[in-house]
Protein backbone atom coordinates (compact mmCIF):
# COMPACT_ATOMS: atom_id res chain seq x y z
CA UNK A 1 0.00 0.00 0.00
CA UNK A 2 2.81 2.64 1.12
CA UNK A 3 4.33 2.33 -1.85
CA UNK A 4 1.69 1.44 -4.40
CA UNK A 5 -1.05 4.35 -3.40
CA UNK A 6 -0.76 6.00 -6.39
CA UNK A 7 -2.15 3.09 -8.10
CA UNK A 8 -4.65 2.56 -6.39
CA UNK A 9 -5.79 6.31 -6.44
CA UNK A 10 -5.62 5.88 -10.41
CA UNK A 11 -7.97 2.49 -9.88
CA UNK A 12 -10.48 4.48 -7.26
CA UNK A 13 -9.99 7.33 -9.58
CA UNK A 14 -12.03 4.83 -12.84
CA UNK A 15 -14.31 3.29 -10.09
CA UNK A 16 -15.45 7.01 -9.59
CA UNK A 17 -15.52 7.83 -13.37
CA UNK A 18 -17.23 4.25 -13.95
CA UNK A 19 -14.44 2.75 -16.08
CA UNK A 20 -13.63 0.06 -14.42
CA UNK A 21 -14.05 -3.56 -15.67
CA UNK A 22 -16.13 -5.93 -13.48
CA UNK A 23 -13.59 -7.27 -11.35
CA UNK A 24 -12.36 -4.64 -10.49
CA UNK A 25 -15.66 -2.78 -9.62
CA UNK A 26 -15.77 -6.15 -7.17
CA UNK A 27 -12.54 -5.67 -5.91
CA UNK A 28 -13.62 -2.05 -4.77
CA UNK A 29 -17.11 -2.90 -3.32
CA UNK A 30 -15.91 -5.57 -0.98
CA UNK A 31 -13.27 -3.54 0.41
CA UNK A 32 -15.37 -0.34 0.50
CA UNK A 33 -17.81 -2.96 2.12
CA UNK A 34 -14.97 -3.64 4.92
CA UNK A 35 -14.22 -0.41 5.95
CA UNK A 36 -15.60 0.62 9.31
CA UNK A 37 -14.04 3.71 10.95
CA UNK A 38 -13.93 4.94 14.24
CA UNK A 39 -14.91 8.59 14.59
CA UNK A 40 -11.78 10.77 15.34
CA UNK A 41 -11.15 11.99 18.59
CA UNK A 42 -11.01 15.83 18.88
CA UNK A 43 -13.12 16.09 15.93
CA UNK A 44 -15.28 18.58 16.66
CA UNK A 45 -18.59 17.15 18.02
CA UNK A 46 -21.95 18.24 17.35
CA UNK A 47 -24.78 16.19 18.46
CA UNK A 48 -26.67 14.19 15.57
CA UNK A 49 -29.59 16.71 15.92
CA UNK A 50 -27.53 19.80 15.11
CA UNK A 51 -26.02 17.60 12.31
CA UNK A 52 -29.85 17.14 11.79
CA UNK A 53 -30.22 20.67 11.84
CA UNK A 54 -27.74 21.73 10.47
CA UNK A 55 -27.40 20.40 7.06
CA UNK A 56 -31.63 20.84 6.74
CA UNK A 57 -30.57 24.47 6.96
CA UNK A 58 -27.78 24.81 4.76
CA UNK A 59 -30.08 22.17 1.84
CA UNK A 60 -32.32 24.70 1.91
CA UNK A 61 -30.33 27.62 1.36
CA UNK A 62 -28.34 25.78 -1.46
CA UNK A 63 -31.33 24.21 -3.08
CA UNK A 64 -33.08 27.40 -3.74
CA UNK A 65 -29.87 28.69 -4.96
CA UNK A 66 -29.18 26.03 -7.28
CA UNK A 67 -33.23 25.95 -8.59
CA UNK A 68 -32.47 29.76 -9.55
CA UNK A 69 -29.79 28.06 -11.71
CA UNK A 70 -31.86 25.78 -13.03
CA UNK A 71 -33.88 27.80 -14.11
CA UNK A 72 -31.90 30.06 -15.95
CA UNK A 73 -30.94 26.75 -18.52
CA UNK A 74 -32.35 27.95 -21.71
CA UNK A 75 -34.66 26.02 -23.59
CA UNK A 76 -33.36 24.43 -27.24
CA UNK A 77 -32.24 26.59 -29.91
CA UNK A 78 -31.78 29.44 -27.19
CA UNK A 79 -29.14 30.45 -29.36
CA UNK A 80 -31.38 31.66 -32.01
CA UNK A 81 -32.98 34.27 -29.73
CA UNK A 82 -32.46 37.43 -29.75
CA UNK A 83 -32.36 37.99 -26.32
CA UNK A 84 -29.36 35.53 -25.87
CA UNK A 85 -27.46 36.79 -28.97
CA UNK A 86 -27.53 40.06 -26.91
CA UNK A 87 -26.80 38.34 -23.99
CA UNK A 88 -23.81 36.68 -25.19
CA UNK A 89 -22.42 39.60 -26.68
CA UNK A 90 -22.87 41.53 -23.38
CA UNK A 91 -20.47 38.29 -21.86
CA UNK A 92 -18.40 38.44 -24.38
CA UNK A 93 -17.52 42.07 -23.14
CA UNK A 94 -17.60 41.33 -19.89
CA UNK A 95 -15.44 38.68 -20.36
CA UNK A 96 -12.88 40.86 -22.41
CA UNK A 97 -13.19 43.25 -19.24
CA UNK A 98 -12.30 40.62 -16.72
CA UNK A 99 -9.71 39.51 -19.20
CA UNK A 100 -8.33 43.02 -19.53
CA UNK A 101 -7.89 43.47 -15.56
CA UNK A 102 -6.68 40.19 -14.91
CA UNK A 103 -3.50 40.64 -17.17
CA UNK A 104 -3.20 44.40 -17.89
CA UNK A 105 -4.04 45.65 -14.83
CA UNK A 106 -2.98 42.51 -12.49
CA UNK A 107 -1.90 43.89 -9.82
CA UNK A 108 -5.38 44.59 -8.22
CA UNK A 109 -6.35 41.19 -8.48
CA UNK A 110 -5.80 37.58 -6.99
CA UNK A 111 -4.32 35.44 -9.64
CA UNK A 112 -6.08 32.52 -10.24
CA UNK A 113 -9.59 34.10 -8.29
CA UNK A 114 -12.68 35.65 -10.39
CA UNK A 115 -12.45 39.26 -10.21
CA UNK A 116 -16.50 39.30 -9.26
CA UNK A 117 -16.12 38.02 -5.68
CA UNK A 118 -13.52 40.05 -4.72
CA UNK A 119 -15.04 43.56 -5.79
CA UNK A 120 -17.83 43.63 -3.57
CA UNK A 121 -15.86 43.06 -0.55
CA UNK A 122 -14.30 46.04 1.89
CA UNK A 123 -10.96 47.22 0.62
CA UNK A 124 -8.55 47.43 3.87
CA UNK A 125 -5.41 48.82 2.05
CA UNK A 126 -2.24 50.39 3.68
CA UNK A 127 -1.02 53.45 2.15
CA UNK A 128 1.46 54.19 4.86
CA UNK A 129 4.89 52.77 5.56
CA UNK A 130 4.17 51.33 9.11
CA UNK A 131 2.35 48.49 9.70
CA UNK A 132 -1.30 48.76 9.52
CA UNK A 133 -3.81 46.64 11.77
CA UNK A 134 -7.45 45.27 10.87
CA UNK A 135 -9.99 44.16 12.93
CA UNK A 136 -12.56 41.61 11.16
CA UNK A 137 -16.05 40.85 12.75
CA UNK A 138 -14.82 38.06 14.19
CA UNK A 139 -12.39 39.52 16.36
CA UNK A 140 -9.20 38.12 14.14
CA UNK A 141 -6.48 40.25 13.70
CA UNK A 142 -4.90 41.27 10.69
CA UNK A 143 -1.52 42.67 10.14
CA UNK A 144 -0.99 44.60 7.09
CA UNK A 145 2.46 45.26 5.46
CA UNK A 146 2.87 48.70 3.63
CA UNK A 147 1.60 48.46 0.40
CA UNK A 148 -1.09 45.12 1.40
CA UNK A 149 -4.55 45.13 0.31
CA UNK A 150 -6.92 43.23 2.32
CA UNK A 151 -10.34 42.40 0.88
CA UNK A 152 -12.97 41.04 3.46
CA UNK A 153 -16.39 40.83 3.86
CA UNK A 154 -18.52 42.93 6.69
CA UNK A 155 -19.92 40.08 8.06
CA UNK A 156 -18.71 36.31 7.55
CA UNK A 157 -20.82 33.49 5.77
CA UNK A 158 -21.97 31.30 8.68
CA UNK A 159 -19.98 28.25 6.74
CA UNK A 160 -16.44 29.67 5.90
CA UNK A 161 -14.75 33.30 6.49
CA UNK A 162 -12.89 34.16 3.09
CA UNK A 163 -10.82 36.64 2.50
CA UNK A 164 -7.96 38.15 -0.23
CA UNK A 165 -4.61 39.25 0.57
CA UNK A 166 -2.35 41.46 -1.89
CA UNK A 167 1.14 41.92 -0.38
CA UNK A 168 2.12 40.61 2.70
CA UNK A 169 0.36 40.67 5.92
CA UNK A 170 0.60 38.04 9.42
CA UNK A 171 -2.45 36.55 10.39
CA UNK A 172 -3.66 36.21 13.96
CA UNK A 173 -7.39 34.09 13.81
CA UNK A 174 -9.89 33.85 15.66
CA UNK A 175 -10.79 29.98 16.77
CA UNK A 176 -13.69 28.72 15.09
CA UNK A 177 -13.52 25.25 14.54
CA UNK A 178 -16.89 25.47 12.49
CA UNK A 179 -15.90 27.90 10.34
CA UNK A 180 -12.67 27.59 8.47
CA UNK A 181 -10.77 30.82 7.63
CA UNK A 182 -9.49 30.92 3.95
CA UNK A 183 -7.11 33.50 3.01
CA UNK A 184 -6.79 33.42 -0.79
CA UNK A 185 -3.64 34.79 -2.54
CA UNK A 186 -1.60 34.87 -6.19
CA UNK A 187 -1.57 31.26 -6.93
CA UNK A 188 -2.55 29.75 -3.13
CA UNK A 189 -4.95 29.19 -0.71
CA UNK A 190 -3.82 29.11 3.33
CA UNK A 191 -6.55 27.68 5.52
CA UNK A 192 -6.77 27.54 8.89
CA UNK A 193 -9.18 27.12 12.09
CA UNK A 194 -7.52 30.01 14.18
CA UNK A 195 -3.94 30.43 14.55
CA UNK A 196 -1.60 33.25 14.00
CA UNK A 197 0.98 32.83 10.19
CA UNK A 198 2.15 35.42 8.21
CA UNK A 199 1.69 35.34 3.96
CA UNK A 200 4.56 36.87 2.22
CA UNK A 201 4.10 37.64 -1.86
CA UNK A 202 6.98 37.81 -3.76
CA UNK A 203 6.39 38.78 -7.52
CA UNK A 204 9.39 39.47 -8.02
CA UNK A 205 10.68 36.72 -7.33
CA UNK A 206 7.47 34.31 -8.19
CA UNK A 207 7.24 33.15 -5.10
CA UNK A 208 4.38 33.10 -1.87
CA UNK A 209 5.85 32.21 1.52
CA UNK A 210 3.15 31.34 4.52
CA UNK A 211 4.58 30.75 7.82
CA UNK A 212 3.37 29.68 10.56
CA UNK A 213 3.68 30.90 14.26
CA UNK A 214 0.62 28.87 16.20
CA UNK A 215 -1.53 26.03 15.52
CA UNK A 216 -2.03 24.28 12.20
CA UNK A 217 -1.81 26.10 8.63
CA UNK A 218 -3.25 24.18 5.19
CA UNK A 219 -1.84 25.58 2.09
CA UNK A 220 -2.40 24.41 -1.30
CA UNK A 221 -2.47 25.87 -4.73
CA UNK A 222 -5.54 27.72 -6.84
CA UNK A 223 -7.32 25.18 -9.23
CA UNK A 224 -7.20 26.14 -12.56
CA UNK A 225 -10.43 25.97 -12.74
CA UNK A 226 -12.54 28.62 -10.67
CA UNK A 227 -15.23 26.37 -10.12
CA UNK A 228 -13.03 24.06 -8.14
CA UNK A 229 -11.02 26.69 -6.49
CA UNK A 230 -10.79 25.25 -3.32
CA UNK A 231 -11.81 21.75 -4.42
CA UNK A 232 -9.26 19.14 -2.98
CA UNK A 233 -7.53 17.07 -5.56
CA UNK A 234 -5.06 19.97 -6.45
CA UNK A 235 -2.76 18.74 -3.07
CA UNK A 236 -1.12 20.80 -0.27
CA UNK A 237 0.80 21.05 2.97
CA UNK A 238 0.01 20.64 6.27
CA UNK A 239 2.07 23.18 8.70
CA UNK A 240 2.81 23.28 11.96
CA UNK A 241 4.17 25.80 13.90
CA UNK A 242 7.68 26.82 12.95
CA UNK A 243 7.35 25.37 9.68
CA UNK A 244 6.75 27.73 6.64
CA UNK A 245 6.10 27.07 3.11
CA UNK A 246 7.46 28.50 -0.30
CA UNK A 247 5.52 28.22 -2.86
CA UNK A 248 6.81 28.70 -6.57
CA UNK A 249 4.59 30.36 -8.93
CA UNK A 250 6.41 29.00 -11.92
CA UNK A 251 7.50 25.15 -11.10
CA UNK A 252 4.17 25.15 -8.77
CA UNK A 253 6.44 23.47 -6.64
CA UNK A 254 5.80 23.76 -2.36
CA UNK A 255 9.25 23.70 -0.80
CA UNK A 256 8.64 23.31 3.52
CA UNK A 257 11.32 24.60 5.96
CA UNK A 258 10.98 26.02 8.88
CA UNK A 259 11.22 29.57 10.18
CA UNK A 260 14.24 32.17 10.16
CA UNK A 261 13.56 31.95 13.90
CA UNK A 262 11.85 29.35 15.56
CA UNK A 263 10.00 30.19 18.61
CA UNK A 264 8.92 28.09 21.65
CA UNK A 265 5.48 26.71 20.69
CA UNK A 266 2.69 28.21 22.79
CA UNK A 267 1.26 25.01 23.86
CA UNK A 268 4.45 24.15 25.23
CA UNK A 269 4.77 26.22 28.24
CA UNK A 270 6.60 24.47 30.45
CA UNK A 271 9.56 24.57 28.31
CA UNK A 272 9.32 28.66 29.01
CA UNK A 273 10.89 28.50 32.30
CA UNK A 274 14.54 29.27 31.85
CA UNK A 275 16.17 26.20 34.02
CA UNK A 276 14.59 23.76 31.53
CA UNK A 277 17.66 24.76 29.12
CA UNK A 278 20.26 24.42 31.60
CA UNK A 279 22.21 21.27 31.25
CA UNK A 280 24.37 19.34 34.15
CA UNK A 281 25.96 16.55 32.17
CA UNK A 282 22.64 15.33 30.24
CA UNK A 283 22.79 13.41 27.40
CA UNK A 284 22.40 14.88 24.26
CA UNK A 285 19.53 12.67 23.33
CA UNK A 286 17.53 14.16 26.54
CA UNK A 287 18.59 17.59 25.06
CA UNK A 288 17.14 16.57 21.75
CA UNK A 289 14.03 15.67 22.31
CA UNK A 290 13.53 18.75 24.86
CA UNK A 291 14.24 20.74 21.61
CA UNK A 292 12.13 18.98 19.10
CA UNK A 293 9.02 19.05 21.70
CA UNK A 294 9.62 22.58 22.34
CA UNK A 295 10.25 24.13 19.31
CA UNK A 296 8.07 20.98 17.54
CA UNK A 297 10.56 20.17 14.89
CA UNK A 298 12.17 16.85 14.05
CA UNK A 299 16.01 16.67 14.89
CA UNK A 300 18.00 13.53 13.70
CA UNK A 301 21.59 12.61 14.30
CA UNK A 302 23.67 10.82 11.52
CA UNK A 303 24.95 8.02 14.66
CA UNK A 304 24.29 6.63 17.47
CA UNK A 305 27.48 8.11 19.08
CA UNK A 306 26.58 11.33 19.52
CA UNK A 307 23.90 10.54 20.68
CA UNK A 308 25.81 9.55 24.10
CA UNK A 309 27.83 13.27 23.97
CA UNK A 310 27.33 14.59 27.78
CA UNK A 311 26.11 18.29 27.34
CA UNK A 312 27.09 21.05 30.05
CA UNK A 313 25.62 23.89 29.36
CA UNK A 314 23.41 27.31 29.80
CA UNK A 315 21.21 27.51 26.42
CA UNK A 316 18.21 29.55 27.96
CA UNK A 317 18.63 32.86 26.74
CA UNK A 318 19.49 31.59 23.10
CA UNK A 319 16.83 31.02 19.76
CA UNK A 320 16.91 27.60 18.55
CA UNK A 321 19.52 28.23 16.24
CA UNK A 322 21.88 29.56 18.41
CA UNK A 323 20.83 26.53 21.11
CA UNK A 324 21.78 24.48 18.55
CA UNK A 325 25.68 26.05 17.13
CA UNK A 326 26.30 25.87 21.43
CA UNK A 327 25.94 22.22 21.32
CA UNK A 328 27.68 21.67 17.92
CA UNK A 329 30.40 23.66 19.43
CA UNK A 330 31.07 21.88 22.54
CA UNK A 331 30.41 18.10 20.81
CA UNK A 332 32.49 18.99 17.44
CA UNK A 333 29.66 18.49 15.03
CA UNK A 334 27.57 20.54 12.52
CA UNK A 335 24.01 20.99 11.79
CA UNK A 336 22.17 21.98 8.67
CA UNK A 337 18.72 22.45 7.56
CA UNK A 338 17.14 19.81 5.66
CA UNK A 339 13.82 20.95 4.35
CA UNK A 340 11.82 20.99 7.17
CA UNK A 341 14.37 18.81 9.31
CA UNK A 342 17.28 19.81 10.94
CA UNK A 343 20.11 16.81 10.78
CA UNK A 344 23.24 16.87 13.22
CA UNK A 345 26.20 15.05 12.29
CA UNK A 346 29.43 14.36 14.30
CA UNK A 347 31.87 11.72 15.24
CA UNK A 348 30.49 10.99 18.63
CA UNK A 349 32.23 11.80 21.84
CA UNK A 350 34.83 9.21 23.62
CA UNK A 351 32.94 7.29 26.68
CA UNK A 352 33.63 9.55 29.47
CA UNK A 353 31.50 7.92 31.78
CA UNK B 1 -49.39 17.00 4.00
CA UNK B 2 -46.21 14.94 5.10
CA UNK B 3 -48.74 12.70 6.60
CA UNK B 4 -50.29 11.09 3.40
CA UNK B 5 -46.97 9.78 2.20
CA UNK B 6 -47.06 6.22 2.71
CA UNK B 7 -44.18 4.74 0.85
CA UNK B 8 -40.92 5.45 -0.32
CA UNK B 9 -42.07 4.86 -4.09
CA UNK B 10 -44.72 7.60 -3.29
CA UNK B 11 -42.44 9.84 -1.86
CA UNK B 12 -39.98 9.34 -5.18
CA UNK B 13 -42.97 10.22 -7.59
CA UNK B 14 -44.09 13.73 -5.43
CA UNK B 15 -40.26 14.37 -5.47
CA UNK B 16 -40.53 14.79 -9.57
CA UNK B 17 -42.90 17.32 -9.39
CA UNK B 18 -41.00 19.24 -7.03
CA UNK B 19 -42.68 18.62 -3.80
CA UNK B 20 -40.51 19.99 -1.14
CA UNK B 21 -42.24 18.20 1.47
CA UNK B 22 -41.57 15.15 0.15
CA UNK B 23 -38.06 16.18 -0.15
CA UNK B 24 -37.78 16.62 3.42
CA UNK B 25 -39.53 13.73 4.43
CA UNK B 26 -37.02 11.77 2.38
CA UNK B 27 -34.40 13.91 4.31
CA UNK B 28 -36.44 12.88 7.66
CA UNK B 29 -36.30 9.26 6.90
CA UNK B 30 -32.85 9.01 5.77
CA UNK B 31 -30.38 11.00 6.98
CA UNK B 32 -29.69 9.75 9.75
CA UNK B 33 -28.92 6.35 8.44
CA UNK B 34 -27.15 8.18 5.89
CA UNK B 35 -24.99 9.94 8.13
CA UNK B 36 -24.02 7.08 10.71
CA UNK B 37 -22.86 4.98 7.21
CA UNK B 38 -20.87 7.97 5.83
CA UNK B 39 -19.32 8.47 9.34
CA UNK B 40 -18.44 4.67 9.30
CA UNK B 41 -16.39 5.24 5.78
CA UNK B 42 -15.26 8.79 6.01
CA UNK B 43 -14.50 8.92 10.24
CA UNK B 44 -14.89 12.18 10.35
CA UNK B 45 -18.02 14.56 11.10
CA UNK B 46 -17.26 17.43 8.95
CA UNK B 47 -16.50 15.06 6.03
CA UNK B 48 -19.30 12.65 6.81
CA UNK B 49 -21.87 15.90 6.54
CA UNK B 50 -20.52 16.85 3.70
CA UNK B 51 -21.21 13.65 2.44
CA UNK B 52 -24.74 13.34 2.90
CA UNK B 53 -25.58 17.04 2.14
CA UNK B 54 -24.02 16.87 -1.01
CA UNK B 55 -26.31 13.15 -1.26
CA UNK B 56 -29.52 15.38 -0.65
CA UNK B 57 -28.52 18.74 -2.74
CA UNK B 58 -27.67 16.16 -5.98
CA UNK B 59 -30.74 14.92 -5.37
CA UNK B 60 -33.22 18.24 -5.33
CA UNK B 61 -31.17 19.83 -8.18
CA UNK B 62 -32.09 16.68 -10.23
CA UNK B 63 -35.04 15.74 -9.17
CA UNK B 64 -36.58 16.46 -12.60
CA UNK B 65 -34.50 13.72 -14.56
CA UNK B 66 -33.97 11.07 -12.00
CA UNK B 67 -35.29 7.20 -11.98
CA UNK B 68 -34.99 6.08 -8.47
CA UNK B 69 -36.63 2.36 -8.29
CA UNK B 70 -35.78 1.78 -5.01
CA UNK B 71 -34.80 5.12 -2.76
CA UNK B 72 -32.76 3.47 -0.17
CA UNK B 73 -30.64 1.59 -2.04
CA UNK B 74 -30.23 4.93 -4.84
CA UNK B 75 -29.16 6.40 -1.72
CA UNK B 76 -26.80 4.02 -0.12
CA UNK B 77 -25.28 4.19 -3.30
CA UNK B 78 -24.67 8.10 -3.88
CA UNK B 79 -22.94 7.56 -0.05
CA UNK B 80 -21.03 5.03 -1.44
CA UNK B 81 -19.68 6.87 -4.07
CA UNK B 82 -19.37 10.40 -2.09
CA UNK B 83 -17.75 8.81 0.28
CA UNK B 84 -15.04 6.92 -1.73
CA UNK B 85 -14.67 10.33 -3.18
CA UNK B 86 -13.88 11.71 0.58
CA UNK B 87 -11.79 9.06 1.10
CA UNK B 88 -9.65 9.32 -2.79
CA UNK B 89 -9.21 13.13 -1.31
CA UNK B 90 -7.43 12.51 2.08
CA UNK B 91 -5.33 9.82 -0.26
CA UNK B 92 -3.92 12.60 -2.44
CA UNK B 93 -3.21 14.83 0.42
CA UNK B 94 -1.13 12.40 2.12
CA UNK B 95 0.05 11.67 -0.76
CA UNK B 96 0.56 15.22 -1.32
CA UNK B 97 1.87 15.43 2.28
CA UNK B 98 4.54 12.97 1.95
CA UNK B 99 6.06 13.53 -1.54
CA UNK B 100 8.80 15.46 -0.23
CA UNK B 101 10.09 12.11 1.07
CA UNK B 102 9.06 9.67 -1.88
CA UNK B 103 10.92 9.00 -4.39
CA UNK B 104 9.37 9.58 -8.68
CA UNK B 105 8.44 5.87 -9.00
CA UNK B 106 9.36 4.38 -12.37
CA UNK B 107 6.30 2.17 -13.28
CA UNK B 108 4.31 3.69 -16.12
CA UNK B 109 0.95 4.72 -14.84
CA UNK B 110 -1.05 1.83 -15.92
CA UNK B 111 1.61 -0.58 -14.66
CA UNK B 112 0.70 1.04 -11.56
CA UNK B 113 -2.85 0.15 -11.82
CA UNK B 114 -2.95 -2.88 -12.63
CA UNK B 115 -0.19 -3.76 -9.94
CA UNK B 116 -2.74 -1.63 -7.10
CA UNK B 117 -5.55 -4.00 -8.67
CA UNK B 118 -3.84 -7.22 -8.21
CA UNK B 119 -2.76 -6.35 -5.03
CA UNK B 120 -5.62 -5.80 -3.55
CA UNK B 121 -7.51 -8.75 -5.70
CA UNK B 122 -4.80 -11.00 -3.81
CA UNK B 123 -5.61 -9.61 -0.49
CA UNK B 124 -8.91 -10.18 -0.73
CA UNK B 125 -8.66 -13.29 -2.27
CA UNK B 126 -6.48 -14.39 0.40
CA UNK B 127 -8.80 -12.70 2.79
CA UNK B 128 -11.98 -14.79 1.53
CA UNK B 129 -9.52 -17.92 1.86
CA UNK B 130 -9.27 -17.48 5.65
CA UNK B 131 -12.75 -17.32 6.26
CA UNK B 132 -14.34 -20.19 8.08
CA UNK B 133 -16.48 -22.30 5.91
CA UNK B 134 -19.85 -21.41 6.56
CA UNK B 135 -18.43 -17.25 6.19
CA UNK B 136 -16.71 -18.22 3.02
CA UNK B 137 -19.57 -18.84 1.74
CA UNK B 138 -22.30 -16.30 2.77
CA UNK B 139 -19.84 -13.85 2.25
CA UNK B 140 -19.08 -15.02 -1.88
CA UNK B 141 -23.26 -15.24 -2.25
CA UNK B 142 -23.35 -11.41 -0.80
CA UNK B 143 -20.49 -10.11 -1.74
CA UNK B 144 -19.88 -11.79 -5.13
CA UNK B 145 -22.87 -12.79 -6.17
CA UNK B 146 -25.04 -9.80 -4.73
CA UNK B 147 -27.33 -12.16 -3.14
CA UNK B 148 -29.39 -9.98 -0.09
CA UNK B 149 -29.47 -11.59 3.00
CA UNK B 150 -33.32 -12.57 2.61
CA UNK B 151 -32.29 -15.05 -0.81
CA UNK B 152 -29.31 -16.59 0.42
CA UNK B 153 -31.39 -17.56 3.71
CA UNK B 154 -33.87 -18.79 1.14
CA UNK B 155 -31.11 -20.75 -0.97
CA UNK B 156 -29.00 -22.22 2.21
CA UNK B 157 -32.46 -22.87 3.99
CA UNK B 158 -30.88 -21.13 7.39
CA UNK B 159 -32.95 -18.27 9.30
CA UNK B 160 -32.04 -14.58 7.94
CA UNK B 161 -30.14 -13.88 10.89
CA UNK B 162 -28.12 -15.95 10.89
CA UNK B 163 -26.88 -15.13 7.43
CA UNK B 164 -26.67 -11.37 8.49
CA UNK B 165 -24.51 -12.60 11.32
CA UNK B 166 -22.71 -14.44 8.89
CA UNK B 167 -22.44 -11.61 6.66
CA UNK B 168 -21.24 -9.02 9.47
CA UNK B 169 -18.43 -11.73 10.95
CA UNK B 170 -17.11 -12.28 7.79
CA UNK B 171 -16.80 -8.38 6.86
CA UNK B 172 -15.28 -8.02 10.44
CA UNK B 173 -12.85 -10.18 9.12
CA UNK B 174 -11.98 -9.41 6.05
CA UNK B 175 -11.45 -5.98 7.33
CA UNK B 176 -8.75 -6.85 9.39
CA UNK B 177 -7.15 -8.96 6.14
CA UNK B 178 -7.70 -5.79 4.53
CA UNK B 179 -6.27 -3.57 7.14
CA UNK B 180 -3.61 -2.00 4.63
CA UNK B 181 -5.90 -0.93 2.21
CA UNK B 182 -8.09 1.20 4.95
CA UNK B 183 -6.47 3.22 7.20
CA UNK B 184 -3.43 3.42 6.58
CA UNK B 185 -4.98 6.69 4.31
CA UNK B 186 -6.11 8.01 7.03
CA UNK B 187 -4.95 11.27 8.25
CA UNK B 188 -5.92 13.95 10.51
CA UNK B 189 -9.76 15.17 10.14
CA UNK B 190 -8.46 18.43 9.97
CA UNK B 191 -7.42 18.27 6.66
CA UNK B 192 -9.31 16.23 5.03
CA UNK B 193 -12.25 18.32 6.11
CA UNK B 194 -11.32 21.23 4.22
CA UNK B 195 -14.07 21.93 2.39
Amino acid sequence: MQTNRKGFLKLLDRYLKNKVNDNEKQAIDIWYGTIQREPEEGAPVLTENEVKTQMWMDLKSRMHNDMQEDLNVPGPRWWQSRYYQLAAACALLLLSFVFYRSYVHRDTLISGMPDLEITDMIQGSNTTSLAKNIQLSDGSQITLDPGAVLFYPKEFDREKRVVYLKGNGFFNITKDPQRPFLVYTDNIMTKVLGTSFRIVNDNAQGLVEVSVATGKVFVEKLADDDAEKSATGNGGVLLTPNKKVIYYTDSEKYVVSLVEKPQIIEKENEYRKPETFIFRGAPLSQVLAKLEKAYGVEISVNNEKVEDCVITADLSQDDLYGKLEIICAAINAKFELKDDRINLTGEGCKANK
Amino acid sequence: MQDTFSSDADLVSYLTTGDEHAFQEIYDRYWHKLYRLAMSKVGCQENAKEVVQDVFLDLWVRHKEVHIEHLDRYLFSAVKYGALKSIRKEIVRRQYQESFIETVSELSADTENTLAFEELSRAITQGIEQLPEKGREIFRLNRIQHMSAREISELLKIPERTVEYHIAHALGLMRGYLKDYIISLLIVCFTASLL
